[in-house]
């Protein structure tokens, strides 16, 4: 199992939009992937679970990711975050 | 042959594609063992008729509106995806043992309410989201209910009545017309299709008993009369007549700027609502943007838009107009529309209360991100800021302060020419006061009419007293524009009577500078001043000023309209 944290550093945190990209990027991967904020978790692959953290900016979050690739579906989902979800991204 | 009332003019041929409503009452049904698994095949075909669509929205958005906006369809298609979502609906259908769509709105509606429990703004807003996919779902399972995202093609859209934002979903590209059974002229759905150029027609009682998907129609929507299953010879001779104006339509757009023959200059603007009206415009020759107006960035929303969100919508427009005049209104919106994040008080009478100018100087932070924003945007193109609902220097004085404040918080911004509206009679009978404070005015008809007149045009027992060619309007028309000539001001009008053809030699007459409208009336307006001499306009004019009623006025122009 790994895990690591991630800091929002976007604007509108883990809102729609940027939830897709996250979810899509989830999905990718075989782990079970689950995001922790606080004393809440959601599945990372469930965009319903995902907005439902409600996840804003500045909001600490923790990845945990358990199977086969799950070194890499951490890196990639941290990096996604650190990246503020790539080039473009307009407050929302 | 059925007669109704134009709306938008032009000639349409194509099938008819009949629209519903968006609501639909889902009742509540248990439903038996043995029903369960034919409730669960309808659910699943509707969702993969859902993701269908979806997948397809995703690819047209991406291609013709953004990435961004198709981002927001991938993530309802994720949610239509998310077993969190599907599994709740199932658990309905086979342990609860309910009808599909029940199934769907309940299931909807629970996720619906743990959003709206959220305690962040952005993350509430998204229970319209799934309400929205929901929506879809059932639309599905429930047939015969359509939506705006599918129609082929060639169609013309029959409807009882539409809204702004269906109207708007339209393209010109894709439908030929459109047959509504309520719905008048002066509606925001009429201002939509004649900005898109679409013809349209309302007034139609019984229309949709009367026709079927798939029937051909034409329809004259200058005349305002459809033909319902129309012999081939009619439709031959339609389609005769409406290459015939597009050829027209197309000497006159590319044919040069509009000026009568004794080569008085007459700037054509448009009034546009978005960065997709400005498309419309420039297709139509418009000379350039006379009015543009910024509410949609304000309303249907939970937070006032960013500077940024802001910046790059005017910078569009800008960008998109080439160097053309762009002429911004800023915020122009009452106690009638309110918004949610400002705390408007109920008024007893919007009209007369904190509205325009008076709004934007009392939500001074909402006002300044909106010229910060303009600022920023005005180095891409020919830009010029106008302030709504002006009725004392004070007002101009103050706007000017806040702009010079915005000023010191932009890094950089290219001159700006700053223009007030003419639409309270006290602005109009003060223009030689306003006219040392700007740079330019814009004549807005439609509340100068209605506060001059004392006449709320939406208010059917009075609204025949509306009369943009009373009198009283001219004469505040000509006092405004001579005292904005005497100092050197240009001066536009931007009301609905600018479209009007019977209007344009009393317009020009008058001496206006630019005259903004509707795209899609430029042409038929151009062409209407490529035939006037400006020495015979400006003795129309002045005659019309003396005469005693908007009636003698009309019965005036009409006479020396003929011919055209």
């Amino acid at each position: 199992m790994v895990s690591k944290e991630a800091v929002l550093l976007n604007e509108a945190g883990l809102h729609a939009r940027p939830a897709a990209l996250f979810v899509q990027e989830a999905k990718k991967f075989k782990s079970k992937i689950i995001v922790h904020k606080g004393d809440k978790q959601a599945d990372a692959k469930s965009i319903l679970g995902i907005i439902s953290l409600a996840v804003t900016k500045g909001t600490s979050i923790v990845i945990t990711a358990e199977g086969e690739d799950e070194k890499e579906a951490v890196e990639t989902l941290v990096g996604l975050i650190n990246s503020k979800f790539g080039e473009g991204m307009k407050n929302d | 042959m059925i007669k109704g009332l134009s709306i938008s003019p032009g000639i349409g041929i194509g099938k008819i594609y009949k629209l519903g409503g968006m609501q639909v009452d889902i009742l509540e049904r248990t439903i038996s063992e043995e029903e369960i698994p034919g409730e669960m095949k309808r659910l699943e075909e509707a969702l993969d008729k859902a993701k269908e669509e979806l997948k397809e929205l995703v690819l047209k958005s991406r291609e013709k509106i953004g990435k961004e906006e198709a981002q927001i369809f991938e993530a309802h298609l994720l949610i239509l995806e998310d077993p969190s979502l599907t599994d709740k609906i199932t658990q309905k259908i086979k342990g609860e043992k309910k009808n599909a769509s029940w199934a769907v709105k309940e299931a909807v509606e629970e996720v619906a309410r743990t959003f709206e429990a959220l305690e962040d703004e952005y993350f509430r807003a998204r229970a319209v989201d799934i309400r929205d996919i929901g929506g879809r779902l059932i639309n599905f399972l429930e047939s015969g209910h359509r939506r705006t995202g599918e129609i082929p093609p060639g169609s013309v859209v029959a409807a009882k009545e539409l809204t702004p934002s269906e109207t708007a979903s339209f393209s010109a590209e894709i439908i030929r017309g459109i047959l509504t059974e309520k719905g008048g002229p002066t509606s925001h759905a009429a201002i939509v299709a004649r900005a898109l150029g679409i013809p349209a027609i309302s007034s139609l009682p019984g229309l949709m008993d009367k026709v079927n998907d798939g029937d051909i129609v034409v329809l004259d929507g200058t005349e305002g009369v459809v033909y319902l299953n129309p012999s081939e010879e009619l439709i031959l001779e339609f389609e005769e007549k409406r290459k015939k104006l597009k050829q027209q339509q197309e000497l006159l757009i590319w044919g040069g700027p509009a000026a009568t023959k004794d080569g008085k200059r007459v700037e054509l603007a448009a009034n546009i609502r978005d960065p997709r009206e400005a498309k419309a415009a420039i297709k139509q020759g418009a000379e350039g943007i006379g009015l543009f107006r910024t509410e949609f960035l304000f309303i249907n929303r939970e937070q006032p838009p960013s500077e940024e969100e802001q910046f790059e919508t005017y910078r569009e427009v800008l960008k998109l107009m080439e160097g053309r005049p762009v002429v911004v209104r800023t915020l122009d919106i009452g106690g009638d529309k309110p918004l949610p994040y400002l705390d408007l008080a109920q008024e007893e009478n919007p009209f007369l209360g904190l509205r325009g100018i008076r709004l934007t100087l009392k939500y001074r932070d909402l006002f300044k991100t909106q010229l910060k924003a303009l600022l920023r945007a005005s180095l891409y193109g020919n830009l010029k800021i106008m302030y709504p609902m002006v009725a004392s220097i004070e007002e101009v004085r103050e706007a000017k302060k806040i702009l010079e404040e915005a000023k010191n918080e932009v890094n950089k911004w290219a001159p700006v020419e700053i223009g007030i509206m003419i639409e309270t009679p006290a602005a109009a009978l003060s223009a030689d006061i306003l006219a040392r404070e700007v740079d330019f005015f814009s004549i807005g008809t439609n509340d100068l009419t209605q506060y001059t007149l004392a006449v709320d045009r939406g208010n059917e027992e009075v609204t025949a007293l509306y009369d943009p060619y009373h009198p009283a309007i001219l004469r505040l028309i000509y006092t405004t524009v001579e005292a904005a000539h005497k100092f050197n001001k240009w001066v536009g009008l931007c009301g609905e009577l600018g479209g009007e053809v019977t209007a344009a030699a009393l317009l020009v007459g008058l001496g206006l500078d630019e005259i903004s409208m509707s795209p899609i009336f430029i042409p038929q307006v151009k062409q209407a001043i490529l035939h006037l001499s400006y020495e015979e306009a400006r003795k129309l004019a002045l005659k019309a000023l003396e005469l005693p009623s908007g009636q003698a006025v009309r019965e005036l122009l009409y006479a020396g309209t003929k011919g055209y």
